[in-house]
């Protein structure tokens, strides 16, 4: 079978991977954006080529599908389904999966997918509003409280400020935040030409963790959740990044949400596509991923919709699944779905581990260019899977940083500590050789991080529940203003 | 005793000098006499009073140190070439310390270079550590040993913040993320976060004063709510209350969470009994006896209704000089008319100094180390008198998975030695 793969990081190497492994006999070829050598490898290794193209560019990409002819085109990362390759390639009768422009509006922007939640009163919604001018946008985070501000559009996962502002003798200073915050995300959005640019949104606390599915349209098969870790530094601090770790198991669930807390956002994922179909009367065919939090307010809320897998998500499950992961893709493409099954190793847990350059993310610039090396032997050896991320081939061979998270390790074992233990040491044989710092989170998958996210799911536990027995789930900000009676949200309308 | 929190922001605009500030008063009840502030400036770190300090100058730093200390910041601040280093406690190895984190600091890999140079102070009396550097790098290190609490928690992608204690963390809105075991420490720059150890020291433990009277109710230590273990010395207490009272009160505010568990423990109402004037103060910490005096004078005033011909027991946290509760017995007693009065003491007799300077207490003041117990009675003039036996505070600590010091209760170690 011949598959074209599109993209260029970590996410496809991880498909990359799961690809190759399917009992048919495969030849991959690579559309990347840059020269990603393990890319390059698990292609030639199956007698197929990495293709160096812009693979946000239509036409271009087309043209290679042309002249391949592949028995399925896998799109994996959000951009270029922004700008219109999947459909550009479902135009000239190319098998594909990955969600049609219109469909990845869900997560291109804010706004849509919150829109859907609230017109059709889907569960797990939060109070937000967003805003076109700046003046408007400005006057409301003056008086918006305990609020998160983001970018009304995805913004390559950065540019959100969780703005806790539950003291009032510290309100004054935070506000001031928000609104520098607000200007610099209204500059960078308006000269993208977005409508909206910024969008407040009501703070929640909890756990998070990312619901996966495939989905034909009609057929959904869930994938078994993971949890991301977002923060770049250990201890939970630092900057918003891409994720830089990612946990799964055991079982389809997390150790910190049970069975019923996995069907309700399989429920609300599921209710979402198919509001997203209806609205915008195209067929969902791809990857779709709820980015939750486990909350007080609803218990199972969204935070984001991804219109494709996550990353580092889908990398914790390369050494999970157990069924023909291209098998699905395909039959995911052709629209057959119905009736498929995923097999998951019931008996592992896995754990990911992003590696990046000091500078990270702050500066990209400072972090790129740095020559690296790996063991790939050693870190086989350990079980344990390498993904190349954000690194491209130089001249002589030699492979060199390109600024964010350059590799992942996965490894999984019977139980946390172990497949802990695994990551640990294979990071161990990932170097720079100029001696430029890299790091990762050591304290993504132990055992202490584990625990206090258990026991924070058990205090939101709690609050929903009751909630839920009072019959007051997902409401919040209620305010009595005398003569005017009980206001829901009398800053955060949904609907503006 | 002294405390301190600091701050890293991820992100320009924050106003540090605020939250220095609400972070220094929720330390304010650590007994702490001299606040000071440390932020970065033209190229130094510089350190000064919070007032007279330039806020501007606060936020622009990006990092700042803020602490209470003892009192004379011998021992206790070192200012280098590019850094400052504040202790937890007065410690004439802080100067050589500081060299070794500064020289450490210097190298390409500082987090990997702190461990190893602060690994040689593992066996010795070593202080725990923060240090701001000129370059906007924060340390904190809790000494192999231990003794002091070290907190680190985060507020959103924006600040990272480590403290004496977590509701000092919690004030500032922000979430707690680890309780730093003894020997652990976290390097801190604006590109860079690291968790490093020094590995524990085999001695390592929490003292037990931390526990019984520094930290706030609303803290937890070491995973420890401080409350907790405070009702349950208090529950212990109810083994050596003999005769029958009609109200348990306690001293406030340390002795308020003994009282509840005494009355817990026995059945007897706990009832509020005093009254201050002016802000809390922290009688125990001060240095002077008529200061003392004067603090406890001014936080107790008697609600006489819950007293007038009652027979009380009075809970207090720990017996130092004798003179709060001489002051509070003279007053129940005969301005008020209480008909009986029974002293529980929370903890065991304090016998000595502590060897390692994190409480201050003057050796010949302890009223314990030197008179005896009927002695004593007499001198506060009440029906009965009782302390907390070591082997109470061991099986709470035990129950607790506590390690802790009680070097001047003469025990230097209580509970969980494996
Ligand atoms: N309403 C909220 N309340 C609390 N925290 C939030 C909220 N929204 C976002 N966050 C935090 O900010 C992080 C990033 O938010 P979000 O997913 O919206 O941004 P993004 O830029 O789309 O990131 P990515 O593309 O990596 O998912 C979340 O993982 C979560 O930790």
């Amino acid at each position: 079978m011949r598959v074209l793969l599109v993209g260029s990081g970590g996410r496809e190497h991880a498909l990359a991977k799961l690809i190759v492994s399917s009992r048919n006999t495969v030849e991959l070829y690579v559309l990347a954006d840059y020269a990603n050598p393990g890319l390059r490898r698990e292609a030639e290794a199956t007698g197929g080529r990495l293709l160096a193209v812009n693979t946000s560019d239509p036409p271009a990409v087309v043209k290679v599908a042309e002249a391949l002819s592949p028995d399925i085109t896998v799109v994996g990362p959000e951009e270029p389904q922004f700008h219109g390759v999947t459909d550009a390639l479902r135009e000239r009768g190319f098998a594909v999966f990955g969600a049609s422009r219109a469909c990845s509006e869900v997560e291109r922007s804010k706004v849509f997918g919150r829109y859907l939640m609230w017109k059709h009163g889907i569960p797990g919604r939060l109070h937000f509003t967003s805003f076109r001018s700046l003046e408007e946008a400005e006057e409301f985070v003056r008086y918006a409280g305990d609020v998160v501000v983001k970018p009304a559009r995805q913004f390559g996962g950065k540019g959100v400020r969780v703005v806790r502002d539950t003291k009032a003798f510290l309100s004054e200073a935070k506000q001031r935040v928000k609104s520098s915050s607000v200007l610099r995300t209204f500059e960078e959005l308006d000269a993208l030409g977005e409508e909206y640019k910024v969008l407040v949104e009501q703070r929640v606390e909890g756990v998070e963790y990312t619901a996966q599915v495939v989905t034909d349209g009609s057929y959904v098969l869930p994938l078994p959740l993971v949890q991301d870790y977002p923060h770049a530094f250990e201890l939970d601090v630092g900057y918003e990044t891409g994720g830089m770790g990612s946990i799964s198991g055991p079982g389809h669930l997390l150790p910190f949400v049970n069975e019923e807390e996995y069907e309700t956002t399989e429920r609300i994922v599921k209710q979402v596509l198919e509001k997203l179909q209806e609205e915008t009367g195209d067929r969902y065919t791809g990857a779709f991923a709820g980015q939750m939090m486990l909350t007080g307010l609803w218990g199972p809320t969204v935070i984001e919709f991804y219109s494709r897998f996550g990353d580092p998500e889908l990398s914790c499950l390369v050494p999970r699944l157990e069924s023909d992961f291209l098998e699905l893709l395909d039959r995911a493409a052709r629209g057959a779905l119905a009736g498929a099954k995923l097999e998951v190793s019931e008996s592992t847990v896995s754990i990911v581990k992003a590696i990046a350059p000091v500078g990270y993310p702050a500066s990209k610039s400072e972090a790129s260019g740095h020559p690296v090396i790996v063991d790939e032997v050693r870190i086989r050896e350990l079980g344990c899977h390498l993904l190349y991320a954000s690194v491209e081939e130089g001249v002589g061979g030699g492979i060199y940083t390109k600024g964010s998270r350059a590799f992942e390790v996965v490894c999984a074992a019977e139980d946390y500590e172990r497949a802990y233990r695994l990551t640990e040491a294979a990071m161990g044989y990932i170097s720079s050789l100029d001696g430029w710092p890299l790091y990762h989170r050591s304290d993504i998958g132990s055992g202490w991080l584990i625990e206090a996210r258990r026991r924070e799911a058990e205090r939101v536990r709690a609050v929903y529940r009751s909630k839920q027995l009072r019959g007051t789930l997902g409401e919040s900000f209620t305010v009595w203003m005398p003569g005017k009676g009980i206001v829901a949200s009398p800053l955060l309308s949904p609907l503006r | 005793m002294s405390g301190t929190i600091s701050i890293l922001a991820f992100e320009p605009g924050w106003e540090l000098h605020r939250f220095a500030s609400y972070g220094l008063d929720a330390l304010g009840h650590r007994g702490g006499s001299r606040r000071i502030v440390c932020w970065r400036q033209s190229g130094r770190v510089v350190c000064g009073d919070l007032e007279s300090a330039d806020s501007q100058a606060l936020s622009d730093s990006g990092a700042v140190v803020a602490a209470w200390l003892n009192g004379r910041p011998d021992g206790q601040l070192v200012e280098g070439e590019s850094s400052v280093a504040v202790a937890d406690r007065p410690s004439g190895l802080l100067p050589e310390i500081a060299r070794d984190v500064e020289r450490a600091l210097s190298t390409d890999r500082p987090h990997a270079r702190l461990a190893e140079s602060l690994s040689s102070y593992g066996s010795a009396d070593a202080p725990s550590l923060t240090v701001l550097t000129s370059r906007g790098e924060l340390v904190v290190w809790r000494s192999s040993v231990g003794l002091t609490p070290l907190v680190v928690g985060g507020y959103g992608f924006d600040m990272a913040i480590a403290s004496s204690e977590t509701s000092a963390i919690e004030m500032l809105d922000a979430d707690v993320r680890r309780h730093l075991l003894p020997g652990e420490g976290v390097y801190a720059s604006r590109r860079q976060v690291r968790l490093f150890s020094t590995g524990a020291a085999e001695r390592a433990r929490l003292c037990l004063f931390e526990l019984l009277y520094t930290a706030r109710h609303d803290s937890t230590v070491d995973g420890v709510s401080v409350y907790e273990f405070r009702r349950e010395l208090g529950r212990r207490l109810g083994r050596y209350l003999d005769d029958p009272v009609d109200v348990v009160t306690g001293v406030p505010e340390t002795a308020l969470p003994y009282a509840v568990g005494l009355s817990q423990a026995t059945g007897a109402p706990f009832e509020l009994g005093f009254v201050g004037t002016l802000r809390r103060e922290r009688s125990m910490m001060k240095e002077g006896v008529r200061e003392r005096l004067i603090a406890v004078h001014l936080k107790l005033n008697p609600i006489r209704r819950v007293f007038e011909g009652k027979r009380v027991a009075v809970v207090d946290d720990s017996m130092v000089t004798g003179s709060t509760l001489k002051t509070v017995a003279q007053l129940l007693r005969y301005r008020v008319g209480a008909r009986e009065l029974h002293v529980l003491v929370a903890s065991p007799k304090l016998a000595g100094t502590c060897p390692y300077g994190v409480v201050g207490l003057d050796p010949g003041s302890l009223i314990s180390a030197h008179l005896d117990e009927s002695d004593i009675e007499r001198y506060l003039d009440v029906d009965s008198l009782a302390w907390l036996r070591e082997e109470d505070v061991e099986t709470v600590a035990r129950g607790f998975c506590l390690r802790l010091c009680g070097a001047c209760f003469g025990r230097s170690l209580l509970g969980g030695g494996e």
